[in-house]
């Protein structure tokens, strides 16, 4: 053979194999910074996001990823109970819940805490964090008025503030410009003292509390929003639990304690929860972890990997996961199995969200037919979805609200419409269309394309064939299903609706008239009584008389049948062993200030599952 | 020279304009409406009308295509629709990381390819020919989401020599990267390997070989001397062309590997309906494209002085 040959060949057989192990020797791993961390005493939580935040200016997001980061550094006046159920409001950074002072129940007194300080930085006078003031409180409503800046969540107090839907309009008009503050006021909005402001209503209102204590209501300094300008979106400086110490774009975002916080660990707790031991930390001062370390992990396979080697500590679990991991028993609980509850626990809370079918009251022919709107409602096998679909993680629904909601099918003793595919096929019959003869194929608008909305529909046309309902589907994008139920040219389309807010009241606007499209209400239900009762429980507070206002409410929906109820979806997730204090919490995703860990126990269990 | 490469950066102008008419109207009148995306179903029409306002969609169509161009000339794309961030920081920032997600198993990939393949041209239809490209095809049906989700479950999670995933900037990233780098060299070996061992294959049948041969020329001599350099010119054009789409990283790996690079910025823009991120991402790559066809034309005069620009 060729001498060179051999020689210029040898040389490349050795470089591949000696390539690929360079790219790929093990030397590449190092000691995370996390374990770093637990070796030196401090309390270290792992968790995941799906997606970065896009803004962590509280007033410019109302998404779940950026809510998520603001609650932490952040604070509201209000907040929830974390173990408390239904979920209840309760003073946080107030000094107590606001009670209106006036007849009219239209004035309110806002006074906070007092020695609650934004943590130190560049922004305030020789770098020290300055205490909380009325001004705060003014400033935030300003800003979260401000047309320029908030553009998401401003329906939150549209029509409630006196004078601020007036303002909002002022501020429209100067866009572009920069705003000040102090020459443009809300009526509404008083500075009383040092730590109280007035707000007046418009009308009676109890819904206006629960803004309160949505992140987009954080308050910020103002020195902070003027120094950094743009920059504000990613130097957030709060009063919350931790303060931000790193963000990257894709990268890990790590929070670190603040040692100045102002709030302690709850004294009240449900009896459930007491005896889980969830109130050992009562009184104590918060937070309890020292560092946070939040990875972005969008896809299921690595979150999975991660968790079962004990680099994270909670997770929620997907379908394919669920069903290699967990059972769901003939109860309705769920039980891990025996192969992982010895590394970890599960946990499983109904979500504040539900799902339906609307139907579109303004399509001439199903706008008319409140019998074949009917019979296809007693057509879907609920049941059989939930199993095949969510494989047991869903509730059926039986009134528009979700079961974690104070003013649910239980508390009303509502009897809900049943999968009954005989009384379907006699409703079609009485109707006018045996066996669906003289029917139209009805078109199934879906808001997404995947591989879900496909199963999703093909069980649905298989129950609706059965009594002789002929469905074809149209998946589309979310942004072309918008579009489709804002101009009302579709005959049934899926829905969903995820509570801003834990009151049945949010749910029930789904229908009310005047919110039709390209309102919420895409049935474009209009009912007078319907509408009066809303109208009536709309700012009450839970009692008797507005529990059989909500009964006779979800009555019509059965008769009239705008929107088919179909799931309450559950929540899944497992969390290591040695995670303590932890409680789902569906107002508050991420409840780390509450949080703790076991050291010791973490370091021994990461050790083991990494040496077996 | 310089008076081709002058014409030819000419040239680019209508191409470059047509490209953002066609990509402008693509978006505007087939996408998906922004505003309604990032409002979601809290959507009522003054707060439609008040985020039109601010991201500039409430302009005439004309104006917008203006801005667009505005934005195309001065490199200056923006800021996101979802985050505020500047377009450019975001290309920045992505860019150097895909890039260093691509570029060294790109470099690396196609240097083993050629050595494989020249060793499988030496040994053409021999037991070791017909096993190498047994292999080279088996490896070439499984698809690429098999290797990632396989490779790390064995090697990462399994045998524990990488981490699960992660990125670190600066040079703790290559601790990240290695594994990504090993699966991306492995996928590219068998597509790459089988053109080059078919283009060295060709080479060695043309006259100038039979005639090194002739005069006497050994195997290798013939190989690494002369079919090597003649063959420069379609590996040039096969590796120049797909410069600009590194830049772009790599989308699945990116996602399951968790590495902030461009890849995984587009498919954030695309779900989030984010027209600014979107419309400059392909524009970038666009004005990459018509860029390095005429690096390639450029080299091949220096690869091959029989070829002349003109």
């Amino acid at each position: 053979m060729d001498k060179l040959f051999v020689k210029k060949s040898r040389l490349m057989l050795l470089f591949i194999p000696l390539s690929l192990f360079l790219s790929g020797c093990p030397w590449g791993k190092k000691t995370s910074a996390e374990l770093v961390g637990l070796r030196e005493g401090k309390k270290v939580f792992t968790y995941y996001r799906t997606s970065d935040p896009k803004s962590l200016d509280p007033m410019r997001q109302f998404d779940a990823a950026s809510g998520n980061i603001i609650q932490q550094v952040y604070d509201t006046l209000l907040e929830y109970e974390y173990l408390v159920r239904p979920y209840t409001l309760k003073p946080y950074m107030l000094e107590k819940m606001p009670v209106a002072t006036n007849a009219e129940l239209t004035e309110y007194t806002l006074t906070l805490r007092k020695g609650i300080y934004f943590t130190d930085d560049a922004c305030f006078k020789d770098g020290k964090g300055r205490e909380v003031n009325s001004d705060d409180m003014i400033y935030m409503l300003k800003r979260f008025a401000d047309a320029n800046v908030n553009a998401q969540s401003y329906f939150l107090l549209k029509g409630m503030v006196l004078g601020m839907d007036e303002y909002r309009a002022q501020t429209e008009k100067l866009s572009g410009q920069t705003i000040n503050y102090d020459s443009l006021d809300i009526t509404g909005v008083k500075k009383i003292d040092r730590y109280s402001i007035s707000l007046t209503l418009t009308s009676p209102n109890l819904l206006f509390l629960y803004a309160f204590a949505a992140s987009p209501l954080s308050v910020v300094p103002r020195e902070a929003v003027e120094k950094y300008g743009d920059d504000f979106a990613w130097k957030p400086v709060g009063t919350g639990p931790f303060i931000l110490q790193s963000f990257g774009k894709g990268q890990t975002i790590i929070l670190r304690k603040n040692p100045n916080f102002f709030d302690t660990y709850p004294t009240v707790a449900d009896k459930e929860f007491e005896s889980q031991g969830l109130l050992k930390n009562a009184g104590q001062k918060l937070p309890l972890l020292d560092l946070i370390y939040i990875h972005s992990i969008p896809e299921a396979q690595p979150r999975m990997l991660k968790f079962r080697r004990g680099e994270i500590d909670w997770v929620a679990v997907d379908r394919d996961n669920f069903t290699k991991m967990a059972t769901k028993n003939s109860d309705g609980t769920f039980t891990l199995k025996e192969r992982y509850s010895k590394s970890y626990s599960l946990y499983a809370e109904p979500a504040l969200s539900m799902s339906y079918l609307a139907i579109n009251l303004k399509d001439p022919f199903l706008g008319k037919h409140t019998l074949v709107r009917k019979a296809i409602a007693k057509a879907i096998d609920r049941d059989l979805t939930i199993d095949l679909l969510f494989n047991g993680r869903a509730e059926k629904l039986g009134t528009i609200v979700p079961l974690t909601i104070a003013g649910n099918e239980h508390d009303i003793s509502h009897t809900p419409l049943t999968y009954d595919p005989e009384g379907a096929k006699k409703l079609l019959i009485k109707a006018g269309f045996p066996d669906g003869k003289g029917l139209p194929e009805f078109t199934i608008e879906y808001r997404g394309t995947t591989a879900d909305s496909r199963r999703n529909f093909e069980l649905l046309r298989a129950n609706l064939s059965d009594v002789g309902i002929k469905v074809k589907s149209n998946l589309q994008t979310f942004a072309a299903y918008l579009k489709t139920m804002d101009s009302s040219k579709y005959e049934i389309a899926e829905g969903a609706w995820r509570a801003d807010y834990p009151d049945a009241e949010n749910f029930y606007q789904l229908l009310y008239g005047p919110n039709a499209a390209p309102g919420p209400n895409n049935s474009n239900f209009d009912n007078a009584e319907y509408n009066s009762l809303y109208e009536k429980i709309r700012y009450m507070q839970n009692s008797p008389e507005r529990y059989a206002s909500f009964k006779r409410m979800a009555e019509i929906i059965d008769e009239e049948v705008p929107i088919i109820l179909l799931y309450n979806p559950i929540a899944v997730g497992l969390q290591q062993k040695w995670v303590k204090n932890f409680n789902r919490n569906m107002m508050m995703d991420v409840p780390f200030k509450y949080m703790d860990i076991d050291v010791k126990q973490k370091l021994e269990a990461l050790d083991d599952r990494v040496h077996n | 020279m310089i008076a081709y490469i002058i014409r030819r950066l000419l040239y680019m102008i209508p191409i470059i304009l047509g490209v953002a008419l066609l990509i402008f109207c693509l978006f505007t009148f087939f996408g998906d409406d922004p505003v309604r995306v990032a409002l979601g179903q809290h959507a009522s029409p003054d707060a439609i009308a008040n985020l039109q306002h601010l991201w500039g969609l409430d302009k005439p169509i004309y104006l917008q295509f203006i801005d667009f161009l505005k934005q195309i000339v001065t490199f200056d794309y923006g800021v996101s629709f979802s985050t505020g961030q500047k377009l450019s920081d975001m290309f920045m920032e992505g860019a150097f990381v895909s890039l260093s997600l691509t570029a060294p198993p790109f470099v690396f990939g196609i240097f083993i390819s050629i050595s494989i393949a020249l060793i499988l041209a030496y040994y053409r239809d021999s037991f070791i020919d017909h096993m190498a490209r047994f292999i080279i095809i088996m490896s070439m049906s499984i698809s690429y989401l098999v290797y990632i989700i396989s490779l790390q479950y064995v090697l990462a999670y399994e045998l524990d020599l990488f981490p699960i995933m992660g990125y670190e900037p600066g040079l703790e990233s290559i601790t990240y990267l290695f594994l990504p780098w090993l699966i991306i060299v492995i996928v590219a070996l068998g597509p790459n390997t089988r053109i080059f061992r078919t283009l060295f294959l060709e080479e060695t049948s043309a006259d100038y070989v039979r005639t090194a041969r002739a005069k006497g020329a050994g195997e290798a001599r013939v190989l690494f001397k002369h079919v090597l350099k003649n063959a420069l010119i379609p590996i040039i054009t096969n590796t120049v062309v797909a410069i600009p789409f590194l830049i772009l990283g790599a989308f699945l790996m990116e996602r399951f590997f968790s590495i902030p690079g461009i890849g995984a910025m587009i498919i954030t823009a695309i779900n989030e309906g984010d027209f600014p991120v979107l419309k400059g991402m392909t524009m970038i790559i666009a004005i990459m494209y018509s860029f390095f066809n005429l690096l390639t034309d450029v080299l091949y005069s220096f690869v091959d002085p029989r070829v002349k620009l003109s």
